[in-house]
This record gives C-alpha cells, sequence and structure tokens, in this order.
C-alpha cells in the first residue's frame, strides 16, 4: 500500500448530454412552455383533446415530485441558445415490469436542430443505467413521421400499428407503437448500426 | 342491451365486495388481467375497486358480470380509459377461476361490445392481452377483435418469465358488419 491516495474518478453528469442537459422543470419554465403553446405541437403531441391548456393545467401536470409513477424533465441547451427547448417525461411506470411510456415535445423555435435526439439519449441512458428499467415504450401518431425517424435513430423498434387510434383534422389516424428494451441499449447504446 | 341468455351486465354492488376481494387473491387472475405487483391485502383492493367503480365515470365504467340462472357474481368487466375525442375505449375482463369455460366470459365480451359501439358510440375499442392467455387471445378474437400490435416484455408471468403484450381491437364498422 502506498500512501499516495488515487485521484476521484471523474464521472459524467448521468442527466448532460453533447447539447443538452435535463433537469426538473421550475415555474419559469412552465410559463414559457405554457406561452410557447402552438398548434403543431398540440396536434402531433396531445393525446386527447388538442385543446390549448390553461397555466394552472400545465403546472399541475409538470410540477410533480418523483413518485414511481412518473418523471418529468426539461430540456435545457447547453449553448443557453434558448432558456429551455421542450421537455421531455417518462410516465406509466409500472412495477415489477419496470416499463415505462415515453413522451417528449420540443418548443416551436428548438425544434429540428438536434436538440430532441441528444435529450432522447440522455433520457434512455438514465431510464435503463440509473432507474434499472427493462423497456421504454411510446405511441407516434402515423402521420408524424419525422417523431419516428427520430426514435428509430436511437433504436426504438416498430412493435405494431393500431388502427384508427386518434381523430384529428376531421378524420382518424393510426398510431405506430414502438419500444425499446435494455438488452438493445446495452448493445448499442442509443446507436443502432 | 345488458342481459343475454346465461349472462347479465349490471353495476357492481356493495355485496360484490368479497367475491371481487376473491379474484383479487387469486395471483394468477391478477398477473392476466394487467401490470403491476401482486398484493397479499387483496380485500382493501377490491373496496378501493369497488369505491372507484360504484359510481359511473365518463373515462370509467364498470360492470358485475352475473349469472341468470342463479343470480351468481361471476366476474366483472370495464369499458376503461374512455376517449371522447377519439371514442375509443380499452376493456377489460375477470372472471371468477371456477366459472370460466361455461361461455360466461365470450357472452359478456358481445355484451360489452354492443354498449361500446350501440350505447356509447364509440369507433374503436382494443385490448391488452398477454401473449400466453390462450383463453382471453382466443375470446377477443371470436368476439371479432383482431392483432394489431406485440408489445414486447410488458408482461411477467409467475414463474419471473418476460412476457409479450398483444393489442386487439375491433372498429365499429367491423363490429356493425359482424353483428348484422
Amino acid at each position: 500500500m502506498s500512501g499516495a491516495t488515487p485521484p476521484l474518478p471523474q464521472v459524467r453528469d448521468a442527466l448532460v448530454g453533447d447539447l443538452v442537459r435535463l433537469r426538473p422543470p421550475t415555474q419559469g419554465d412552465i410559463h414559457r412552455i405554457w406561452e410557447c403553446q402552438d398548434w403543431e405541437g398540440a396536434r402531433l403531441g396531445e393525446g386527447g383533446a388538442p385543446v390549448p391548456r390553461l397555466r394552472s393545467e400545465t403546472e399541475d401536470w409538470l410540477l410533480q415530485p418523483f413518485q414511481w409513477d412518473k418523471l418529468h424533465l426539461v430540456i435545457d441547451p447547453l449553448d443557453d441558445a434558448v432558456p429551455i427547448a421542450g421537455r421531455l417525461s417518462l410516465g406509466r411506470l409500472q412495477w415489477p415490469e419496470a416499463t415505462a411510456m415515453l413522451g417528449m415535445s420540443l418548443l416551436p423555435d428548438s425544434r429540428r436542430k438536434g436538440y430532441g435526439i441528444d435529450a432522447l439519449r440522455v433520457l434512455c441512458a438514465f431510464a435503463f443505467e440509473q432507474l434499472n428499467l427493462h423497456k421504454i415504450s411510446l405511441g407516434t401518431w402515423a402521420f408524424n413521421e419525422a417523431a419516428q425517424a427520430l426514435y428509430r435513430k436511437v433504436g426504438f423498434v416498430v412493435e405494431g400499428r393500431e388502427r384508427d387510434f386518434l381523430f384529428r383534422d376531421g378524420a382518424y389516424h393510426d398510431s405506430i407503437a414502438m419500444g425499446l428494451l435494455a438488452s438493445e441499449w446495452r448493445a448499442h447504446p442509443g446507436r443502432p448500426a | 342491451m345488458f342481459a343475454g341468455e346465461r349472462v347479465r351486465l349490471r353495476g357492481l354492488q356493495e355485496s360484490d365486495i368479497d367475491d371481487l376481494a376473491g379474484m383479487e387473491v387469486q395471483a394468477e387472475a391478477v398477473r392476466l388481467r394487467r401490470q403491476g405487483p401482486i398484493w397479499p391485502g387483496g380485500r382493501a383492493e377490491a373496496e378501493a375497486l369497488y369505491e372507484r367503480t360504484r359510481t359511473a365515470a365518463p373515462d370509467r365504467i364498470s360492470f358485475a358480470i352475473e349469472a341468470i340462472d342463479d343470480g351468481r357474481f361471476v366476474g366483472h368487466c370495464v369499458l376503461a380509459t374512455v376517449s371522447r375525442t377519439h371514442r375509443s375505449a380499452e376493456i377489460g375482463i375477470g372472471l371468477l377461476e371456477e366459472d370460466t369455460g361455461r361461455g360466461y366470459g365470450g357472452e359478456a365480451l358481445r355484451l360489452l361490445l354492443e354498449y361500446a359501439f350501440a350505447g356509447m358510440l364509440l369507433h374503436r375499442v382494443h385490448a391488452l392481452v398477454r401473449a400466453d392467455d390462450e383463453r382471453g387471445i382466443a375470446a377477443f378474437t371470436a368476439a371479432g377483435l383482431k392483432l394489431e400490435a406485440r408489445l414486447r416484455e410488458e408482461a411477467l408471468d409467475l414463474d419471473g418469465n418476460r412476457v409479450d403484450v398483444l393489442s386487439v381491437s375491433v372498429l365499429h364498422d367491423e363490429w356493425r358488419e359482424a353483428v348484422a
């Protein structure tokens, strides 16, 4: 045994990626998310009726402590270009199955800038490597091909097509069910071949 | 609408709690029906279920399944996560172990679909069923629900193995054609 103390290992913050960090929402973030509500976000992101939400609804929805049922995080760009780029959530966390549903939305001025895919990789890594989840699932509307391409890039696999799952723009549309298993994540950590 | 040849659907009553509690302690039934832990506290869970379901809410409507010949409670079924925007709902059904295999489930399912499509004018009804639940899959298939997704490894069996979950659905037009 030598007397020298080994240096502390450099530990990477599990919630920091290349472009963004994920953190819990503040009142200010909620206000921004509420102010930035736009039709494209509602049309693509709203699971129920695409009706604009009250500020109090947005607060009640996002400002909840983590109690193994849902986790809400906001996407904070490291370049400080905007206060927040959007939000991510894991909902319906089931135990002992260790499964969860993923939800994500980007604010209008932060779409198509690479924040989304970076945030998604950070959240998946956190879910599998810190929360010990077994699977992350999600549903995306069939007409939202950009979302499907994004999820596929991170390794999500299409598991089925639920017919006439939602009504929007005067017609019924299918929903695409996608999933990512912990074993798949370990094989490719967010960058499948 | 609520009565068939062998079973009728009715609202849950306080006297159903003991039967519900009996179902809750049948671990296999718990596993077949849904995700989540198997708790030892059966009666409390049944009481909570009863409290949640004794008044109809627009997004969740529960029924007891009663045998017509002797008036016994044989199971319960539910129209859950009803979406008024998408006119859709998920259905679930559970029978007492001793009352399976008598055609009660299939008839209850047909009554529940009639209520969903003719009574509530839904567009889509879907169900989630474990891939190893042959009886459940056969009942949903016979009632006209079609396979549309295989959700990998989302459930557990009693040996601790991960099992796929199947998503099956039937649309209003398909149901109408089948009953015509």
